[in-house]
């Protein structure tokens, strides 16, 4: 159990995607205009992490080494097209504000690199937990990068005017919605990850000592 | 020789059991995404053409038009080829009323674009035969260069533009103003206006005798 733990939570900071692999960047970078399709995407992806994740980790000794890329992206495939009608039948304005980007997770690095990495050499079960923990980082992820993004680049959040709820006059950064600034908050939330990283590192250090 | 055989089972499994499993799922969400496209993207692209022609409306007076809309729509079976190979395809279509008169008829409609088919709807007066509107409502066109035929920019050239036009982008010497960067793309939308136009002309007659008094 608490290597399941483990698993998980090792997700959600340690190695949390996509600022720690720095893998999976054009959903980060595509979607993040608004907290909602931050937190969309990123629920997507973690549906297909955990599928993709728990049925390689079961058919990991059935598998031929040979043809294991093939038959991953089948699978991953499958779960995405899965999401895909799912999200058209049920959530339809998410879906198509999301666009192209549901089917791409098909590509999306973090997912075939776990598969790669981890599910393929794990029992089902931490396989599962590692798709949870490296899904809701991702989310996580995007619902920061997307709250930054909406919040100065549109003055929303979930598209309520927030500054002007509280007698605020501000006025929005365009460029922080359009491809520039999704570097620009990128590159800041990176840098900004690895100063914290430090500083807690050190402080954890010392108490060891 | 083993290995081989093993690898190919393993594929050709894993492959069936997925495409078994996306056949049941489609078939369980499909009469649910056809009623979200309808309500979502064909109705409000019907109702931003309306309001080329009866004005602009108010929300109340949009939601009597789109109660109106579902209550007014019907399918034209549509042949295509003879004998044994012939198909049949539905085409969605609305009539719209303006002052307790039906106006205009709104197909349904759709070009090979860059990216796949372009969904149109389009709708013709049918005292004259003109054209009332077009818009577009499911494409996957490249985003910011094909996907601009759905701008009102290039698409309002399309109201009131004469029923006898040549329906081919000015390109191919017809009478359509096409983006520029965007060929394909706005050749969809005028094949797809043509193709409407067709459909209006031979199905105009069956399409009148359904209209509720």
């Amino acid at each position: 159990m608490s290597q399941f733990v483990k698993e998980v939570t090792k997700g959600l900071w340690k190695d949390i995607p996509p600022f720690r692999f720095v893998l999976g960047l054009c959903p980060t970078l595509a979607v993040t205009t608004s907290v909602e399709n931050g937190i969309g995407m990123g629920l997507a992806a973690t549906f297909v992490l955990i599928g993709s994740n728990a049925i390689i980790s079961m058919m990991r000794k059935v598998i031929p080494d040979e043809v294991r890329v093939a038959s991953y992206i089948v699978i991953i495939a499958t779960f995405v097209v899965c999401v895909e009608m799912l999200m058209k039948a049920y959530f339809f304005s998410l879906s198509e504000s999301l666009g192209i980007f549901i089917p791409l997770i098909v590509v999306n690095c973090i997912i075939l690199g776990r598969a790669e990495a981890f599910a393929k050499k794990n029992p089902v079960m931490l396989s599962i937990a590692d798709g949870l923990g490296m899904g809701l980082g991702f989310t996580i992820s995007l619902t920061v990068l997307g709250f930054i993004r909406e919040l100065f680049g549109a003055g929303t959040v979930f598209g309520l005017d927030v500054f002007a709820l509280f007698n605020l006059n501000f006025e929005p950064f365009g460029i922080l919605q359009q491809a520039p600034g999704a570097f620009i908050a990128l590159g800041l939330m990176l840098g900004l990850m690895n100063v914290v990283g430090k500083i807690v590192d050190n402080i954890m250090a010392r108490r060891v000592v | 020789m083993g290995n081989y055989i093993k690898m190919i089972v393993v594929l050709v499994g894993i492959s069936l059991v997925s495409g078994l499993l996306l056949g049941g799922l489609n078939a369980v969400t499909q009469k649910d995404i056809e009623e979200n496209v309808l309500r979502f993207k064909k109705v409000p692209a019907v109702m931003d053409i309306c309001q080329g022609f009866l004005g602009e409306l108010s929300n109340a007076e949009k939601a009597e038009l789109e109660k109106d809309l579902l209550a007014n729509r019907g399918e034209i079976e549509v042949k295509t080829g003879e004998g044994e190979t012939a198909t049949v395809e539905k085409v969605l279509y609305f009539i719209v009323k303006k002052d307790g008169k039906p106006h205009s008829i709104i197909l349904e409609s759709s070009g090979q674009g860059y990216g796949g088919a372009v969904g149109t709807m389009v709708g013709f007066n049918i005292q004259t035969g003109d054209f009332t509107g077009l818009g577009v409502t499911t494409h996957a066109e490249t985003p910011g260069v094909g996907s601009r035929v759905t701008e009102a920019s290039f698409r309002s050239q399309f109201k009131g533009m004469k029923g006898d036009s040549t329906l081919k982008t000015k390109k191919d010497g017809g009478d359509i103003d096409a983006i520029s960067g965007a060929t394909y793309s706005s050749r969809a939308v005028a094949d797809s206006a043509a193709r409407a136009m067709e459909l209006f002309k031979a199905h105009k007659a069956d399409i009148m005798k359904t209209i509720k008094q």
